[in-house]
């Protein structure tokens, strides 16, 4: 992820010793995102310029920590999203597919979690409740069911949709651009576990909610009257933004033969579906619209994610992540198997208490200072599989272990329907340690026999 | 120069313990877009009007706003199936419904109130320092005032 080590030997005031200097750095600023008492965009930054200031990093050092290809692929990605959502697609797959299933409440409750498990493998995860959440709450509406099993349900889909892909949550897009791994090998290797999950997950919310979920034929019958043709709001919009989406996608299955990184992928297709959308406009209309598109990019995440990579680059530089990796190898007694499976569970508990970003960003380059122990960096294989099931999956556990879960609780409140912390708990956290067993099974069978 | 000379007295508030139902009497028995709510003292509240009732007609998803809930075309509520929700909120209190809104004092500069009514609602309650309600300053009281030997 950093580039070749270049000749910066960290050189801190007052001769303190760089190691101590930058843990204390590291560990103050993830007990400040955690406490969430200020912005974590705020703390992310304020920890990296002390990184420089005190002289763990210099400004190049710090940028050569910032992983430019994962932020190109989350704000190309971000701004594909912003322009495509403006066509209405997203609520017309939705009302679509509950009128396929004719407004049966178990049907539609189904239905949301698979078109939800599919957003979140193609978009962000964030992205895709924002699109899902406002429609779903206007169908129980009508169908005057509660929304609660619809949400609780939602959240699982879009976490563990995203674990299918590369693209679907931040935990992979960052495992992805810091090894390499491609969009195939994503699918290929996280893909079947996260189908599993899902089917395993629906079948149980089926038997728990589901089929008790009852709406009078009236009601129904106003949920077939919808017109999701409607929902459309610009069909050249909609042809040009799909015609993008596809060709992104196709990009990043076809990456490794056309030798291009994802970040170049999404960024080029933003600007393509950025000109498609802007032909023909006079230039005050253009300047209007890519204003308004360049701020529906997510800046806390993107400014966010840049604080983080240039705080776990100095503590990488100081050589606390090597120190910590000898002690992963020394406790695991240097066995992949239990390596693996290790990884698997503490990134899964970890990730359903804390941010998994900052967790997965420090793990990454400890990972890969392991590569020694297990004979190359090629043999790491499994362990970044197991990071990333436990750290996407892990997110389930509780409301805050993922943004999309705060997301939808942010929504629904605000539509009157709040989703509490400790009631979500008691249903998801069970929920979220099933899911990995599957993943503990999957990674023993396919990786570690 | 400052509003007081402006202010109206009030003639109609609504308490928030009234039901939806005997506000929107209210309403329309004094011929206003939106009353005050009070308490039994006096204080002023929030407001509610035909906005906030529009509010109650409409999906709850609508008040998640443009950005999330950009439109609801797609549905296809009848006119009986509006009045029906209308029907299960009739008896909801006026407290729970009604909104927040900007207040000024008596003594707060014109301009700064002008700006306030070109910003909102064309109406601001003006509160005294106890938060008790005063008066009312409207744009249309504020325009007719300025306009005054033109």
């Amino acid at each position: 992820m950093h580039g070749e080590a270049q000749a910066w030997v960290p050189d801190v005031l007052f001769g303190w010793n760089p190691m101590i200097v930058a843990t204390a750095i590291l560990v103050a600023t993830y007990a400040v995102i955690m406490s969430e008492k200020i912005n974590r965009a705020i703390v992310a930054l304020v920890g990296a310029g002390m990184m420089i200031m005190v002289g763990v990093l210099n400004q190049q050092a710090a940028i050569r920590g910032v992983d430019f290809n994962t932020i190109a692929l989350l704000t190309g990605m971000m701004i594909i999203v912003a322009i495509t959502r403006k066509s209405g697609v997203f609520q017309f797959v939705a009302i679509w597919t509950a009128k396929k299933v004719k407004a049966d409440p178990a049907g539609i409750l189904f239905m949301l979690q698979v078109v939800t498990a599919v957003f979140s493998a193609l978009l962000d995860n964030v992205t895709t409740v924002l699109l899902v959440v406002p429609v779903t709450l206007v169908i129980t509406e009508e169908l005057k069911v509660k929304p609660w099993p619809y949400l609780v349900a939602l959240i699982f889909s879009s976490n563990i949709g995203g674990t299918a892909t590369l693209i679907g949550d931040p935990p992979n897009i960052l495992i992805g651009s810091a090894t390499g791994l491609t969009f195939n090998q994503f699918v290929v290797n996280l893909g079947p576990v996260a189908l599993a999950c899902l089917v395993v997950t629906t079948i149980i919310f089926h038997l728990m909610w589901g089929r008790r979920l009852h709406a009078t034929a009236e009601a129904r019958a106003r949920v077939m009257g919808f017109n999701e043709k409607e929902a459309i709001t610009d069909w050249r919009l909609l042809k040009q933004s799909l015609f993008v989406l596809a060709l992104v996608i196709a990009g990043f299955i076809m990456a490794h033969s056309i030798h291009q990184e994802p970040g170049t992928i999404a960024m080029f297709g933003a600007a393509l579906l950025m000109l498609l959308h802007n032909l023909g406009k006079d230039a005050e209309e253009q300047s209007h619209d890519v204003h308004h598109t360049f701020g529906e990019v997510e800046w806390v995440t993107i400014f966010f994610f840049v604080g983080l990579f240039m705080v776990v680059y100095g503590v990488e530089q100081a050589g606390l992540l090597h120190l910590l990796a000898e002690m992963l190898v020394n406790a695991t007694g240097g066995d992949m198997a239990v390596t693996a499976i290790a990884i698997l569970w503490a990134s899964a508990i970890l990730s359903a208490v804390v941010d998994n970003i900052p967790f997965v960003a420090t793990m990454i380059p400890l990972i890969k200072s392991m590569a020694p122990t297990f004979g190359g960096p090629e043999n790491l294989e499994p362990l970044w599989w197991a990071l990333a099931m436990g750290a996407c999956l892990g997110g389930n556990g509780t409301l805050v272990g993922a943004s999309a879960n705060l997301t939808v609780a942010g929504l629904a409140e605000r539509a009157g329907h709040p989703v509490r912390f400790v009631p979500f708990m008691k249903v998801a956290f069970g929920m979220m340690l099933l899911t990995i067993v599957i993943a503990h099974v999957y990674l023993y069978l396919r990786y570690l026999v | 120069m400052t509003c007081k000379s402006i202010v109206a007295p009030v003639t109609a508030t609504l308490a928030k313990g009234d039901s939806v139902a005997e506000a929107v009497k209210a309403l329309a028995a004094h011929g206003f877009a939106t009353l005050p709510v009070v308490d039994a003292k006096g204080h002023f509240l929030g407001v509610f009007g035909v906005r906030q009732l529009l509010a109650l007609l409409l999906p709850r998803a609508a008040r998640l706003g443009e950005d999330d809930m950009p439109d609801l075309s797609f549905v296809s509520d009848t006119s009986e199936d509006i009045k029906a929700r209308l029907k299960s909120f009739a008896k909801e209190s006026v407290g729970k419904a009604m909104a927040p809104h900007r207040t000024v004092r008596a003594e707060t500069a014109l301009v700064e109130a002008m700006l306030l009514l070109e910003r909102g609602d064309g109406f601001l309650p003006v509160v005294d320092e106890a938060g008790k309600l005063a008066g009312i300053l409207t744009a249309e009281a504020v325009v007719a005032r300025l306009a005054e030997g033109l």
